[in-house]
């Protein structure tokens, strides 16, 4: 299969759009958690229902956030060096070994010359 | 597709955790096997976990007005099979738990079976269907994300719905409602974890043709550009 040019845009471009729609249509909600819409609907059809376990550590929001983004950050950071590497790897086979020994000798003549002067 | 702490009654944790680890164990010993013998694939390895590590942070907005998150599990069981990232998907989900307070300790074994167990699986299978027929690697992984992502969420729904029959309607009344909340909202978040992961493959195929040769993902002299 041959990928065009502009299929990777073309594919980023299709998720962002997917993420601003619903953005635009249901402007009116409060997008709340799915999760916690669940949950809610089992207070709803269970009222009496208390969990039997909560958990043993809760963070504040604002460090709920710090660690979604740190492991967001971990996790892109991880699959970006590794593009990172890979691609200078295929450079650099592409370009063949560095020409060492002419740089050398180039720097042998230099000196001599720079004595001679 | 976190089910709370405490939101499922004890006996029912317990069961799923007894669904789970027989696939934990096959997990651990898979993965051992493939770090072992496959050390070249190490960073490969790291860029399936690191997908899902995204993925499962990002909580996206969805039409239904609600927000939810992808699992990030169908690009590395295409590229490993599905044991690797059973693993893998248990470990986030740990995480998760402990330090976020997202999902919980004893729910832990129904939301490793919906999302590492049945994601992983399910991924792998669309994968093997679609390269059956003939689709290329980023379509067949297209969808083998987007249904993983989806059947994830079913699967939520599901077990909410055993635990939490409808007084009237029994189980399928309650499932109807739970789907609604759940798979719906999915629908467009499946698809962008699908488009996600068809970029990633695009790219892969193109720095890392032998690797994903030596995995078996690809089939010798498959050109890619």
């Amino acid at each position: 299969m041959k990928t065009g040019r502009w299929t990777p845009l073309l594919l980023v471009g299709a998720v962002i759009v997917l993420m601003v729609v619903p953005l635009v249509v249901s402007s009116s909600h409060d997008f709340a958690g799915a999760d916690s819409k669940a949950q809610a609907a089992i207070t709803t059809a269970d009222p009496g229902y208390k969990p039997w376990f909560t958990p043993l550590w809760e963070p504040s929001s604002e460090t709920a956030t710090m660690l979604f983004s740190l492991q967001a950050a971990f996790g892109a950071g991880v699959v970006f060096f590794a593009f990172g590497y890979w691609s200078g790897r295929r450079k650099g086979r592409e370009q063949g070994p560095p020409d060492t020994a002419g740089g050398d000798v180039q720097t042998d003549a230099r000196l001599a010359a720079s004595h001679r002067g | 597709m976190h089910i709370m702490e405490g939101y499922l009654p004890a006996e029912q944790c317990a069961a799923w955790y007894a669904v789970s680890l027989p696939f934990w164990v096959v997990a651990v010993r898979k993965t051992q096997r493939l770090v072992q013998e496959h050390r070249d694939t190490l960073l490969l390895l790291g860029v399936a976990a690191g997908f899902c590590f995204v993925l499962s942070a990002l909580k996206m907005p969805s039409v239904t007005g609600s927000s939810s998150h992808p699992t990030g599990m169908g690009l590395g069981s295409v590229l490993f099979g599905p044991w690797p990232m059973v693993l893998v998907g248990t470990i986030v989900l740990l995480f998760q738990a402990l330090l976020l307070a997202h999902g919980g300790i004893t729910t832990l074994g129904a939301n490793s079976f919906s999302m590492a167990i049945v994601g992983a699986l399910s991924a792998w299978i669309v994968f093997k269907i679609g390269r059956r027929l003939g689709r290329s690697i980023p379509v067949a992984g297209f969808f083998a994300a987007a249904i993983s992502d989806l059947l994830t969420y079913c699967t939520t729904a599901t077990q909410l719905a055993i635990a939490y029959p409808d007084k009237a309607s029994g189980f399928w009344g309650s499932w109807v409602k739970f789907m609604s909340i759940f798979a719906v909202t999915q629908i467009p978040l499946a698809i962008a974890e699908g488009v996600l992961t068809s970029l990633v493959l695009i790219y892969l195929t193109k720095y890392q043709y032998n690797e994903m040769t030596n995995l078996g993902v690809l089939k010798v002299k498959e050109q890619w550009s």
